[in-house]
């Protein structure tokens, strides 16, 4: 991966990279909301890139334009300047439905608050990707039971959400987000509502997806105490990618 | 400096609405349409009962608007020993006019008095007074104060002075033209009054200035002689005016117990409303009844003499006719507006919620900060009463503006229960939703959920309440105005189903999802999941949108039975599509003219005479060809003849055996089925009345008593036709015009087009139709409304769903899709509850509303029907139109996911 030291395509020591290696490249992206004096530069210039089957983090206090770059990665949203290329394919100009079709197949997300459907059992939440992506049945169900079965939850497949923890609530929520093979994975802070050691396990688990899936996983998160799990590290601060 | 002042508005705006500024402004919005729909229905159904009452008014006789007094000459000249004068009859008019100002008098000015004698005999007169007469005429000399203002003078000069005296009284007198020239008198001319010492002088021969005058019409003698007692021996009446100083003179002539005093006093009818008219009831019996007893000061020292002088007046019997109409229009328009002021409450009490939410957070910071409840509901209260306050008031003045008419109380009643629902609806809220200090809840978590049991007494008393009030309606008398419970009966209706529908819908949705669960796409599976999910916030929506198809289909139903009285009506008063009266009779030539008229399908000439029948009494006869008359009918609202008439055709001389006739509506019972004597010309013919005839009271001279015969069954007798009924919808009425003038001149052709027209423009049919029309949009309107702010609050959980829904690739399409389905169950129940309501409205309160008061037809029953295709239109409106409305809503506000992401987070 190249941080934001390097210039783009430039791997480590110089050495070009090549490009079909690589999943997620920006080049000089930025995004400012409002105009004038009241802009906000929520992200500014940020050039990175991750190749395929990486786990890298992405570090930096509350405000510091985390989520932002994530969500411009990951097609719901569009940089104000710059390029995004996600699988070799420009995001950052893809028209409202590339990018909804983009998220039905090649990139998935997780998030802090888990973000599951209350009324549906922990099985019909992780069938809702497959659904939505008009999966057969009988291949939606094995599929659904597989990922569970992955994620040690298959005897809570009828549970509800409020009748699980907040660490089997996540894992669910990666259960989900695995169930239409997605390319890339982004988590934003997908430990911030759990304990130290539940965080850790979700952090293992997903190392353990990229280890057999050969996903390439981006996460966000402000504890450092889950870096060491990761490949590589983006710190972000006020917006830049700064030096770590 | 303007600048500033601007800057420092917008700060204390800000302040006061915190982070609802947009929602409170539309809150204040709503609340201004909302008030002025509560208060212009009440104020407009009163206007449309006064314009009624006002048609009611100016289409009477004058002589049922007024108040006359009455009395002898020889009660009124009590103490006086040379009996009356004028003087004591106006000092007795002023009195009886002091009695009376608690009725709305016309100007003392418009009030008049007479005296006028017994009829008297007359020698002197022309030979016209003894033409179509067999014995001589007579005449009564009338003194009336105000002579001189209600005439014209056409030759010589009123008659004034005292009457000369001597053994011979010379009272000068005027008369009308038509009175001079049926006693062959003029300018100069003298009658002796034989049996009296009286000679008139005529002195001057006048004109009515206005003959429609109540001058005239009270006493008609006066302005034109009338022939007395036509069919035994005949004789002529009139009248001549005599001058105030004749009074006295008179009073030794005459038998002053015969002679009548009479005041006149007439009333101002025209400006009052219907309210006032109704209350002016017990005062104008009140008033009738201890108006006329005075007292007259005798020329003997002693105490004043009393005289009781007879108050009578046809006003009461005038107004209590329009109570009835106007009872039978306040209940179907009331239930209307109080019905709409409900709505209208239910869609400020949804702003007011919006309001509420859109502060969630902000008051979730301010109480983790310890800011207490009240503090909460004052800041809320403030924000929307700053709004709610000059909304209401300036809704109150828009419909006053455009609703002249005199102050309803209903209309405040509403309009407070309007502004309650706008301040008291974000305070509850707030109160209900920051009990806790655990922060923001997720708007997406799952709703705390109201306590079975006490969901259940909940409802229990609510469909207990309901129920009560609906029996209680059932078992009421029918159409009094202002009945609460037949004005709350859709309000009522609705409460009980939206209680069941809330409990129904959700059940509809798990039906669904068990059958179509596993196979459903994503949008119909998430949208059924969370209709099934339904909680009990959904009971007002529901309760409202029920209410509203409710309105808008009974509306509807209402409208077309009055469009379909409307019609009927003109039918029973026109008879036929077209009716032509000819002077002479109806050539054949003539027949066959208008029979060839493009759109002419059936055609029935019609003889009519008057005829006398045995056991005494008279009637018209219409006699028709029966065939052709039983094929005029056929395919109109009007009854069909039986068989036997149509089949009868008897030729020749005059039948032995009973002709079947058709009596005129109201007649038939009168005559019965037993045989009659039927007196034309020189025969006697018999009939027996086998139906009922359709009115033919549209051919000139056709009274309502009538009796239509076979012409056939009159044989000789039967008189010549002179009028055609021609029936066709398509009828060219420009045609038939030209023809009938061209073939028969001076002949007169009423269309039922025209009288359906007269129908429809009439104040009352118009003003009740435009109200049911204008009632059943605003009720369109307002259920939209409903539909509109309860998708705005269930975007508040909808949103952060769809924007995690989008995250896994679902796009706008599924998504407004995941809406309507979600959208459906409660759309099916609501559209099957309102649509139930109204058809349960029909038999409930369709005994109460009488509709046949709009179709200008009060005694006929108009009845309510249910109207399949009008539900099938508004159900399938309401669909439409809520399809439409969240499609627009969820584009419109259910987008940028990034955002809805953030916040969610």
């Amino acid at each position: 991966m190249t941080g934001p030291a390097a210039g783009p395509g430039a791997a480590p020591g110089g050495v070009a990279l090549d490009r079909a290696s690589l999943m997620v490249e920006a080049r000089e992206v930025s995004r400012t909301f409002g105009h004038g004096s009241a802009a906000v530069h929520a992200v500014r210039g940020a050039s990175f890139s991750i190749r395929r089957g990486q786990l890298v983090a992405l570090i930096g206090r509350s405000g510091s334009g985390k989520t932002t770059l994530l969500n411009m990665v990951g097609g719901l949203d569009t940089p104000t300047s710059g390029v995004v290329l996600v699988g070799g394919r420009d995001v950052s100009a893809m028209s409202a439905r590339e990018r909804t079709l983009l998220r039905r197949s090649t990139v998935s997300f997780i998030f802090q608050s888990f973000g599951l459907i209350p009324t549906l059992t922990a099985a019909e939440n992780v069938g809702i990707p497959l659904r939505i992506a008009s999966t057969p049945r009988a291949e939606r169900d094995g599929r659904v039971r597989l990922l569970l079965s992955v994620v040690g939850l298959e005897q809570h497949m009828n549970q509800r959400p409020g009748e699980l923890s907040g660490g089997q609530q996540q894992r669910v929520a990666i259960a989900r987000a695995l169930a239409v093979q997605p390319e890339l994975l982004i988590a934003d802070e997908p430990t911030g509502q759990l304990d130290s050691e539940s965080g850790r396990q979700i952090m293992r688990l997903l190392r353990t997806v990229v280890a057999s899936e050969g996903i390439t996983v981006l996460v966000a998160t402000h504890d450092p105490a889950l870096l060491d799990l990761a490949d590589d590290v983006l710190s972000i601060n006020d917006g830049q990618l700064t030096p770590r | 400096m303007i600048r500033w002042v601007g800057s420092q508005a917008v700060a204390w705006w800000r302040a006061l609405t915190g982070s609802a500024s947009t929602a409170v402004a539309a809150l204040g919005l709503l609340v201004c349409l909302c008030t002025l729909l509560a208060v212009v229905g009440p104020r407009a159904t009163a206007q449309v009962r006064t314009d009624a009452y006002r048609q009611v008014i100016a289409t009477a006789y004058a002589t049922d608007k007024v108040v006359i007094g009455s009395v002898s000459d020889a009660a009124l000249g009590v103490g006086q020993p040379l009996g009356l004068d004028a003087g004591l009859i106006e000092r007795t008019e002023h009195r009886l006019y002091a009695n009376l100002r608690t009725l709305p008098l016309s100007p003392a000015a418009a009030d008049w008095s007479s005296l006028t004698t017994p009829f008297l005999g007359v020698t002197g007169y022309g030979p016209a007074a003894m033409a179509e007469a067999l014995l001589p005429p007579q005449l009564e000399l009338s003194y009336r104060d105000t002579l001189a203002r209600n005439v014209r003078v056409v030759a010589g000069k009123l008659p004034a002075g005292r009457a000369g005296t001597g053994s011979t009284v010379v009272v000068q007198a005027a008369a009308t033209e038509a009175t001079a020239r049926r006693f062959g008198v003029r300018v100069g001319s003298r009658l002796a009054l034989p049996g009296t010492s009286i000679t008139l002088a005529v002195t001057a021969i006048v004109q009515p200035r206005d003959p429609a005058a109540l001058f005239w019409t009270v006493d008609p003698i006066v302005a034109a002689p009338q022939i007395e007692a036509p069919l035994q021996s005949p004789y002529w009446i009139g009248g001549f005016f005599i001058p105030a100083g004749a009074v006295a003179a008179l009073q030794s002539q005459i038998n002053a117990g015969q002679a009548q005093v009479t005041w006149v006093f007439p009333l101002s009818l025209g400006n009052l409303t219907a309210a006032q008219a109704i209350q002016l009831q017990p005062t104008l019996a009140a008033a009738l009844a201890t108006g006329g007893n005075i007292t007259v000061r005798g020329s003997q020292p002693g105490p004043p003499l009393p005289v009781a002088i007879t108050l009578t007046s046809y006003t009461g019997q005038l107004i209590t006719g329009f109570e009835a109409e106007a009872a039978a229009v306040g209940s179907a328009l009331d239930m209307l507006s109080v019905s709409l002021a409900v709505l209208a409450a239910v869609v400020v009490l949804l702003a007011g919620w919006l309001v509420a939410e859109q502060r969630r957070h902000e008051f979730a910071v301010l109480r983790a900060r310890g800011a207490a409840r009240r503090q909460l509901a004052l800041a809320v209260f403030g924000g929307t009463a700053a709004v709610a306050a000059p909304g209401a008031v300036v809704g109150a003045a828009i419909a006053v503006a455009v609703t002249p008419s005199a102050p309803v109380p209903l209309s405040w009643w509403l309009a407070a229960l309007v502004v309650v629902a706008a301040l008291a609806g974000p305070v509850l809220v707030t109160i209900r939703t920051h009990r806790g200090y655990a922060g923001v809840v997720r708007p997406d978590a799952l709703p705390a959920r109201v306590p079975a049991v006490r969901r259940l007494v909940v409802e229990v008393a609510l469909l207990a309440g309901a129920a009560g009030g609906l029996v209680v309606l059932r078992y009421q008398s029918a159409g009094a105005a202002g009945d609460v419970y037949a004005s709350a009966a859709p309000v009522l209706l609705a409460i009980g189903v939206a209680v069941i529908l809330v409990r129904v819908y959700p059940l509809l949705a798990r039906g669904a999802l068990r059958l179509r669960g596993q196979r459903a796409s994503a949008a119909t599976f998430l949208g059924l999941t969370r209709a099934a999910r339904a909680s009990v916030a959904a009971a007002l929506p529901a309760f409202a949108m029920v209410l509203a198809l409710t309105l808008v289909s009974f509306a509807d139903m209402e409208r077309g039975a009055v469009l379909g009285g409307e019609v009927a009506a003109s039918w029973l008063q026109a008879g036929a599509d077209a009716v032509v009266t000819s002077p002479g009779p109806v050539s054949p030539a003539l027949q066959r003219a208008v029979a060839a008229v493009p759109g002419v399908q059936h055609l029935a000439a019609v003889g009519i005479a008057t005829v006398g029948i045995t056991g005494g009494g008279q009637l018209d006869v219409v006699t028709v060809d029966p065939a052709q008359y039983a094929r005029l009918v056929a395919g109109t609202p009007l009854p069909q003849p039986p068989s036997a008439f149509r089949s009868s055709a008897t030729a020749g001389a005059a039948p032995v055996l009973a002709a079947p006739a058709l009596a005129a509506p109201g007649l038939a019972a009168e005559l019965g089925s037993r045989p009659f004597g039927v007196l034309i010309d020189d025969y006697v013919i018999q009939a027996r009345v086998i139906g009922q005839a359709a009115s033919l009271t549209a051919i000139p001279y056709v009274s309502n008593g009538y009796i239509v015969l076979p012409r056939q069954a009159l044989g000789p007798a039967a008189p010549q036709p002179t009028a055609l009924l021609v029936n066709g919808p398509d009828l060219n009425q420009a045609a038939l015009r030209a023809v009938v003038a061209r073939q028969a001149a001076g002949s007169v052709v009423v269309f039922r087009s025209r009288v359906l027209a007269g129908l429809e423009r009439a104040p009352l049919q118009h003003g009740a139709y435009l109200a049911l029309t204008l009632g059943g949009t605003a009720a369109g309107v307002c259920g939209l409304l409903v539909l509109l702010l309860s998708l705005l609050l269930s975007a508040s959980t909808r949103r952060p769903e769809l924007a995690r829904m989008s995250t896994m690739g679902l796009s706008g399409g599924q998504a407004r899709l995941l809406g309507l389905m979600e959208l459906l169950p409660q759309l099916v129940a609501v559209v099957a509850g309102g649509l139930g309501c109204a058809v349960a409205l029909v038999p409930l309160i369709g005994s109460a509303l009488s509709l046949g008061v709009f179709t200008g037809s009060a005694g006929n029953s108009v009845p309510l029907r249910i109207e399949p295709e009008w539900l099938i239109v508004a159900a399938a409106g309401l669909v439409v139109l809520a399809g439409v409305t969240l499609i627009g809503q969820t584009m419109l506000t259910d987008r940028d996911a990034a955002r809805s992401l953030r916040i969610g987070e």
